[in-house]
């Protein structure tokens, strides 16, 4: 409660600076509301604190903040560079701390209802972004691709909560647990909308469209958190609803070992850098899945060590996209090795990036792989060949990722437009790659002891 | 003096309307309904300059409703005649579907909407069929028109947004909204009146800010939306197609929810089905919308850049559709 009164203050104060010194105020804030997050990790596992009626955190939604306001400040910094944003940029500043705001509470709201209307309200400003500061006329079909997707697969959940609300009075979602045998259709129900938004495999068709669109700002919001949102909503659907889980969550970690076989697949074939990144993403959130319908207390920290780590590598991948498209004004892999070859050190900051995705110790990703790949070789030794396959396929694109990089030569020179790029661009890869080591020396926060 | 003019006959025909609700006989109820309709007429045919357009509109609504009277009137004299009461529940069950233009008598809606002047198309798309809507309990003991009404309801709930899509002009568009709002409107009345004089409500006031703003800025056509939509009610324009598209917390949220969660009490599974497949194709029509009328090349004033009347009314409509929703939701 304190965090949220502490942003509408802020923001009211921010309202009254200069339009040139709002960027920095705002970023600033930023900083210091995740710095005022910290607050909240007041202990691990079980661990749960009320703040108010409507109130609710532990580790899980601690994390989910911290890394919100962390990314949706991140964001900011990227897109301070106008060029390719148009319009009055204060427009900017004021959906992304909107969309902030909405994140916070979601994470920390006690009733399914009102998850659910802040859950589908977090849809308009990134819509809005999307929208405005979009490439291409191809927006729209892809706001209405991606709003379709995600409103029309949680109807089920609002039914549910409905349900809830008609009969039982509430939906107040914690410390509560039914143990009552339920049917796959209402699995299907539950954690339909989460698996869409994640987004899991066959639902991920919106997510490359989403991110081919959206300016660099908005990929880094929506690879960032938003996709974290549907973890953190079938995490508190399984508080309520896990009885006889287990064999429903055997189909959905069968198709999101599929799906990470797929996306990494995909990844190998892409030309576009951001497509790619996209499709990197929905393999990675396959391990998610898996940890998190496994069931198992280690699969929920390999999910949740996933989750965030993933929240700051994806990201940087889209800085990175962006800084180095904006030097040669193309998100094509083999044009955009001019701009490497121009500057150097992109190669090199790509080359950590890109380890960092591929899960190379001591990136903290290697870690949630693992524990992923125990819970689900628990259930059936033989699917460790459908995983092997995930980690020759994803050394393989990343390895061919960075060579189109790095080493492509090229008869016709294009231009390079090293004004496109600032330093504030260059600081936020900073700012993304140092929150990796401290979720690798403390990813054992989300174990339950 | 025609802007009085106007004024006295829409009062007039108001005035009829709301006799017609205090009616107990069936048959003062029909006379009420079509007084109402022929103040109308004059009210509809009122225009500054005077061409041929307004007549083809205001005859077409004019041959439509009075179709649909003879229907009604049919029907009450053949129940008292010959006391034949499915045959005449169902003439007048379909005059009143006729009059209300629900699908598949939708026909008219268009075809008229596109000649009405802005005006005439908030009365007779929002305000007239609010009154039309509360003669449909009136049927609810006759199982074949109860269904009859459920079923075109339903069929105006999901057929309204996609006849949307296809919109070329903004009163087609409007005329469309209308049909599917009026789906909803009979369905609520399966729930009782007092879920219909609320989203009766609620529906006139967000189409009489919608109407005023298209008005304002004479807007014809979809595609010109972005231009011809004045800059200082474009964020009462947006929060408006927000709302109808169905996202939270917006009103149209709200009111859709309460439908839901009633049609759940009752199990009433084809209720929750049409709800939910209608507001999936509004939000993707009024995304379009959005869009339309978020990208004009066109530099233009922005918000709170009118005047004081034209702030007011953009800040209202703000606080109407954003937060209006919670208070329904309290209150209900």
């Amino acid at each position: 409660m304190g965090l949220l009164i502490l942003m509408a203050l802020n923001c009211f104060c921010v309202m009254f600076l200069n339009k040139k010194d709002q960027t920095v105020a705002v970023v600033n804030c930023f900083g210091m509301w995740s710095a005022f997050s910290l607050m909240y990790w007041g202990g691990s596992g079980v661990s749960r604190e009320s703040l108010s009626e409507l109130f609710c955190v532990d580790i899980y939604s601690s994390s989910m903040i911290s890394l919100s306001l962390w990314i949706c400040g991140i964001s900011i910094l990227v897109s301070s560079c106008m060029i390719n944003l148009r319009g009055v940029f204060n427009t900017y500043l004021v959906l992304v701390t909107l969309l902030c705001f909405l994140l916070v509470q979601c994470f920390m709201v006690n009733t399914l209802a009102m998850f659910y209307v802040l859950f589908e309200s977090t849809l308009i400003p990134l819509a809005s972004i999307i929208g405005i500061w979009g490439g291409q006329i191809e927006r729209v079909p892809s706001i209405q691709y991606m709003a379709a997707y995600t409103v029309g697969g949680s109807f089920p959940l609002l039914l549910i909560f409905t349900t809830m609300e008609v009969h039982a009075g509430s939906s107040f979602m914690w410390f509560i647990s039914m143990k009552t045998s339920l049917n796959w259709l209402f699995w299907g129900g539950c954690f339909l909308g989460f698996l869409i938004k994640l987004p899991a495999f066959p639902f991920h068709s919106w997510l490359p469209k989403a991110h081919v669109q959206a300016p660099v700002g908005g990929s880094v919001i929506l690879a960032g958190i938003l996709l974290k949102l549907g973890g953190y909503g079938i995490t508190r659907m399984m508080m309520l609803f896990s009885y006889t889980l287990e064999s429903f969550g055997i189909l959905v970690m069968s198709f999101s070992i599929v799906g990470s076989v797929y996306g990494a697949f995909m990844c190998l074939r892409q030309s576009d850098i951001k497509k790619l990144i996209a499709y990197s993403s929905v393999s990675h959130m396959a391990f998610s899945i898996m940890g998190l319908f496994s069931c198992t207390e280690v699969g929920m920290v390999g999910a949740y060590i996933m989750l965030v780590s993933h929240g700051f590598i994806s990201p940087g991948l889209f800085v990175l996209s962006g800084i180095n498209s904006e030097m040669v004004h193309s998100r094509k892999i083999k044009v955009m090795s001019d701009g490497v070859r121009a500057a150097p050190s992109l190669g090199f900051f790509w080359l950590v990036m890109i380890m960092a995705n591929l899960g190379v110790p001591p990136c903290p990703v290697i870690i949630s792989e693992v524990l992923s790949v125990v819970c689900v070789i628990a259930l059936y030794p033989w699917v460790f060949v459908l995983l092997l396959m995930y980690f020759i396929l994803s050394g393989a694109y990343s390895f061919s990722l960075y060579c189109q990089l790095t080493r492509t030569k090229k008869k016709i020179k294009m231009k390079v437009f090293f004004n496109e790029v600032t330093l504030k661009d260059m600081s936020a890869l900073y700012f993304l790659f140092y929150p990796l080591a401290e979720v690798l020396f403390k990813w054992d926060l989300w174990a339950m002891m | 003096m025609q802007m009085l003019s106007m004024i006295v006959f829409l009062v007039m025909s108001l005035m009829a309307s709301i006799a017609m609700l205090f009616m107990s006989s069936i048959f003062w109820v029909w006379v009420m309904t079509d007084v109402g309709t022929l103040f109308l007429i004059p009210f509809l045919s009122a225009e500054t300059r005077p061409k041929k357009s307004w007549f083809t509109g205001v005859a077409t609504y004019f041959v439509v409703q009075f179709f649909g009277s003879v229907m009604i009137l049919g029907g009450i004299i053949l129940d008292w005649a010959i006391q034949a009461t499915d045959c005449s529940s169902a003439m007048m069950c379909f005059g009143f579907a006729l009059k209300l233009g629900m699908v598949p008598l939708h026909f008219w809606v268009s075809r008229s909407f596109v000649y009405f002047h802005y005006g005439g198309i908030f009365i007779v798309g929002a305000g007239q069929k609010v009154f039309v809507v509360a003669c449909v309990p009136l049927f609810s003991d006759v199982p074949l028109c109860a269904y009859a009404y459920y079923l075109m309801a339903v069929g105006s709930m999901i057929y309204g947004p996609i006849a949307m899509f296809n919109a070329i002009a903004v009163k087609s568009f409007l005329a469309y909204s209308s049909v599917t709002h009026t789906g909803f409107l009979v369905i609520g009345s399966f729930f009782g009146l007092h879920i219909v004089y609320a989203y009766s409500f609620i529906y006139c006031v967000s189409m009489a800010f919608l109407v005023f703003m298209l008005w304002s800025g004479d807007c014809k056509f979809m595609k010109n939306l972005g231009s011809e939509l004045p800059g200082y009610y474009k964020t009462g324009f947006v929060c408006i197609a927000m709302s109808f598209s169905g996202f939270p917390p917006f009103l149209d949220f709200c009111t859709k929810f309460v439908i839901i969660q009633l049609s759940m009490e009752q199990n009433s599974t084809i209720t929750i089905t049409a709800v939910l497949t209608s507001s999936l194709i509004n939000l993707i029509v009024w995304v379009w919308v959005l869009f339309i009328v978020t990208s004009s090349e066109v530099k233009e004033p922005g918000f709170l850049s009118g005047t004081t009347g034209q702030n007011v009314l953009n800040m209202s409509c703000i606080i109407w559709n954003l937060f209006m929703g919670a208070g329904f939701s309290m209150l209900y």
